[in-house]
């Protein structure tokens, strides 16, 4: 325990361990802020569209979609990652940003399709009713009227889910990508120090997500006080 | 303009609607009452498929609304015009956009065209200042208004009222019976589910009387009102008059 206390203020090692390594911080921190990004991306586009399924009432595509998020969901990340990484490298010959980008965001998507699902619920049947006897087909209606309110109301939630992507994209170090938490493996294994530069790292990872769930309530209270839902 | 056949539907095992028969000309304005529960809610709503129908048809301008597929009964849907009790504006829409989507996005109207029709209906409502109010900014009253607005924007044959003042307060139904008198001496087919007996009386020109499923009594207003036919229709009257 004292060991431990010594060496966390101890400045030379944190010169050694952090100072040094800076440039190498910061590549990780803009790689795992990119590949965020791409998965966040995919995982919208992935969510919306199943979290729309998951409401159909033609039963195969709202099953395929149901399907596809109990899977995702009862499977560990890390396995998941393991599956796109090995199994479809190959297929990018290689390029080992696209597997993991896609892998992150799969999982993400089976997520952000049920907060989709969520929010189109709690739309008030009305509106759905109303749309149609304007004269809108069920698409039209999901697209126009739908779907908006209800992206408005999950936003906070959807913020929380970024929020989760950002820390569990820390998994793909396993794989050598260069992000965050590889950074401070790396440094790791060149300086036999683990515990400074992991602290350093959590750290990081705090002030980002922490930031984001603080902006995020911010435009909440802002949106809330212009009393449109 | 609208024809039921036979028409029955249940909700599980619990039969709502029994063998209607029915027929609306061009041009009418049906009233029709009766207690809670009575399946005139949902008879209104099966006139557009908003409710889908187990037994029987029911002809919307000669088409059979419920033999068309689901993704071609919008087509149906077009010419007939729909006001709910709830009015269901559309939220994240102003009142002016609530009016000119559907002409927009279902029947190509050119955005200026449909601005200017859009504006021409709320003036027929009465709320020309309101086009860029959300709903949530808007009285009950109004925003039945312009939900009525809204029915009419795609120049509909026929216009469905599923009790249109029921949640509004007292001192904002009569703004919007008044708009829909003005519709009933315009011409409109309009099939209308309501308590509001002076009304009744007043626009309609039949009174159709439901009750448990089944249309009990039909006849003129006057008639209804000075001299039902039906014990239930007495027993109804003597509670709400």
């Amino acid at each position: 325990m004292e060991y431990l206390l010594q060496e966390l203020f101890d400045p030379l090692v944190w010169q050694r361990t952090v100072g040094a390594y800076m440039p190498v911080f910061i590549e990780g921190m803009k790689n795992t802020l990119i590949i965020s990004a791409q998965a966040l991306v995919l995982a919208f586009i992935i969510g919306i569209t199943s979290g729309v399924m998951r409401v159909s009432r033609t039963r195969w595509i709202n099953r395929t979609a149901t399907a596809y998020v109990e899977i995702i969901r009862n499977t560990p990340l890390l396995v998941q990652l393991i599956i796109f990484y090995f199994g479809l490298g190959p297929l990018f010959k290689n390029n080992q940003t696209i597997p993991l980008v896609l892998g992150l965001g799969v999982f993400t998507g089976a997520y952000v399709a049920e907060i989709v699902r969520g929010g189109i619920q709690s739309v008030a049947r009305g509106q759905m009713e109303a749309s149609l006897s304007v004269g809108m087909t069920y698409s039209q209606a999901m697209r126009l009227i739908i779907l908006p309110q209800a992206i408005r109301r999950i936003l906070p939630a959807l913020a929380g889910q970024f929020i989760s992507l950002i820390k569990d994209s820390s998994l793909v170090s396993v794989f050598g990508y260069p992000e965050l938490t590889h950074a401070a493996n790396r440094v790791t294994a060149a300086t036999f120090r683990a515990l400074v530069p992991s602290i350093f790292v959590a750290g990081v990872y705090f002030v980002i997500c922490y930031s984001i769930s603080q902006a995020i309530g911010l435009i909440e209270r802002r949106t809330a006080r212009s009393g449109q839902i | 303009m609208v024809r039921f056949e036979k028409v029955s539907k249940w909700f599980d095992h619990f039969q709502v609607l029994k063998d209607i028969d029915l027929d609306v000309p061009t041009g009418e304005v049906l009233v029709v009452i009766g207690p809670s529960g009575s399946g005139k809610s949902t008879m209104l709503r099966t006139i557009n498929a908003l409710e889908p129908i187990q037994q029987g048809k029911i002809w919307v301008d000669d088409e059979s609304i419920h033999d068309i597929p689901e993704n071609k009964q919008h087509l149906v849907r077009r010419k007939i015009g729909m006001v709910f009790q709830q009015f269901n504006l559309f939220h994240n829409k102003t009142a002016l956009e609530n009016i000119i989507i559907s002409p927009i996005q279902v029947s190509k109207m050119k955005p200026a065209d449909a601005d200017a029709k859009g504006r021409q209906l709320l003036e027929r409502v009465g709320l020309p200042e309101k086009a860029d109010a959300y709903p949530a900014e808007l009285s009950g009253g109004q925003q039945q208004r312009v939900a009525i607005a809204r029915a009419l924007a795609l120049n509909p044959k026929l216009m469905l009222f599923d009790e249109p003042t029921s949640a509004l307060d007292p001192e904002m139904i009569k703004e919007v019976l008044d708009v829909m008198k003005d519709l009933a001496h315009s011409g409109m087919t309009m099939i209308v589910v309501t308590h509001e007996m002076g009304f009744a009386r007043e626009v309609a020109r039949r009174i159709l009387f439901m009750d448990e499923g089944m249309i009990v009594e039909e006849s003129t207003p006057d008639e209804f009102f000075t001299n039902p036919k039906t014990e239930r229709a007495k027993s109804f009257l003597s509670k709400i008059l």
